[in-house]
């Protein structure tokens, strides 16, 4: 039964690679974003009002949805700028689209980790630092940055996992990852059953590569020292 | 932009569509939720064959994307002559909408399984020794401090799970159920407008998001959900 796939293995290992290389893609640019909503949720400012409309969108948007529409509204958007300027613009990169759309949405999701840990967060480590005389940026980055980032470890590990499965969605656009490799596979070989098992066993074990990585980084960063944890 | 807005048939499949979400995701919640409770007792008090099975189930259901389970189960299995005029067959495998609901119930058993244990692990062992205390047998401390406890302490991550839910309905729209996302899409492609119907059916899964949230808190308010434990 497996000979059939056999010669697809290599283009679907390729497809694999890809899926965790979209997450590995997206995931600093998530986090990035995530840090500085969750700062921007604490700052009681007007900022913290865009923060949280940030959060409530895109908790309640589907991730499909929003793929969707970065990869129609930016090329809808470059016609409109191409015709308005009289060229012609190329359409936006599934990659590129996908990228967007997932660092966007997972961004709130890590915005939300991140500003809960803000909250808990003791204001006596930042008065210690206000006291030995660092300033409020200082403060920020040497203090209160590395302990969120630390505390939400667990979290944001998981966070991870969750995007490894959601990134399939970006196969509905046209981005060649193992879900769209599978989507060619099984018409080629014309077994569904077995090429989606397959896929599933291999998403699996990217998940499971995955989670034996979280667990190394959670313990290297238990061993960092307790505190603020 | 604004042909497909004034198009009947735009806010008819919208309409529908939402009537379809919403059975999605309140069947495959009220499934899901027994289905969840039953696989948390076999991890908690399953013994090692039923810890084994129920670990499994979490570890294959929670790791496998929802599209793949999506066109595994309706592309993949109706392949397998030997299902044919099975029960299986005529109570899942007949239509777009019960393989949509079965897949999202059996994934969403996986997460709820895993809050529901989370809920019991919680439990204060204390809780548990002083209803022993004034006498209990170990079915009444299960039923009346145990499970209500687990409930209450779980009640703000089913409602997440609620949500989770609804938003992976939306992708049962590639296995071609019309629901808000999939009937107002279809739409849209006849008028060429790809875009149009994705912001308003956004607008509406916020708005359902906000129904969900009302629910919460009523339930929350409720003298059963009250009471300062256990709340998350």
């Amino acid at each position: 039964m497996l000979e059939v796939a056999a010669p697809y293995f290599a283009f679907w290992s390729l497809g694999a690679a890809f899926t965790l290389g979209l997450s590995v893609a997206v995931f600093p640019a998530a986090v990035l974003l995530g840090l500085a909503s969750a700062l921007a949720f604490h700052s009681g400012r007007a900022a913290a009002g865009a923060a949280s409309i940030y959060f409530a969108i895109f908790r309640g948007l589907p991730e499909i949805l929003v793929i969707l529409a970065a990869f129609h509204g930016v090329n809808i958007l470059l016609r409109t700028v191409g015709t308005g300027a009289g060229v012609a613009l190329p359409t936006i990169d599934p990659f590129l689209a996908a990228w967007l759309a997932l660092a966007v949405q997972f961004g709130a999701y890590a915005g939300v980790i991140m500003s809960d840990w803000l909250r808990i967060q003791p204001a006596g480590l930042s008065e210690a630092g206000a006291a030995v005389g660092m300033t409020r940026s200082q403060i920020r980055r040497r203090i209160v940055i590395p302990l969120v980032l630390r505390g939400a470890t667990a979290s944001l590990g998981n966070l991870f996992l969750v995007l490894l499965k959601v990134s399939a969605l970006a196969s509905l656009i046209g981005v060649e990852e193992l879900s769209r490799r599978t989507a060619i596979v099984s018409g080629a070989i014309r077994d569904p059953l077995l090429a989606y098992s397959i896929a599933a066993v291999l998403y699996l074990m990217i998940s499971a590569l995955a989670e034996i990585g979280q667990n190394l980084l959670e313990r290297r960063s238990h061993r960092r020292g307790g505190a603020g944890a | 932009m604004s042909g497909v807005l004034a198009s009947p048939a735009f806010w008819s499949a919208i309409w529908q569509g939402a009537l379809v979400t919403v059975s999605l995701t309140l069947l495959s919640m009220a499934a899901g939720v027994v289905l969840g409770a039953a696989l948390a007792a076999m991890r908690l008090k399953g013994g090692p064959l039923g810890r084994t099975l129920a670990w499994s189930y979490v570890f294959v259901f929670r790791g496998v994307p929802v599209l793949i389970l999506l066109f595994l189960f309706y592309y993949g299995l109706p392949r397998v002559p030997a299902l044919r005029g099975t029960w299986f067959w005529d109570l899942v495998l007949v239509s777009p909408y019960r393989t949509a609901l079965f897949v999202l119930t059996i994934n969403n058993a996986a997460y709820i399984a895993e809050i529901f244990r989370g809920g019991f692990v919680a439990i204060p062992r204390g809780m548990i020794e002083a209803g022993r205390a004034v006498g209990m047998t170990p079915r009444q401390v299960f039923a009346r401090i145990e499970m209500p406890l687990a409930l209450r302490g779980s009640l703000g991550s089913l409602g997440n799970e609620t949500v989770a839910v609804m938003k992976a309905s939306a992708i049962t729209s590639v296995i071609t159920v019309n629901d808000l996302m999939g009937g107002a899409r279809r739409v849209g492609d006849i008028w060429l407008e790809p875009l149009t119907p994705l912001l308003v059916v956004g607008f509406v899964y916020l708005l359902m998001v906000m129904g969900i949230d009302y629910a919460v808190a009523r339930l929350r308010a409720l003298p059963l959900m009250g009471g300062g434990m256990a709340q998350r």
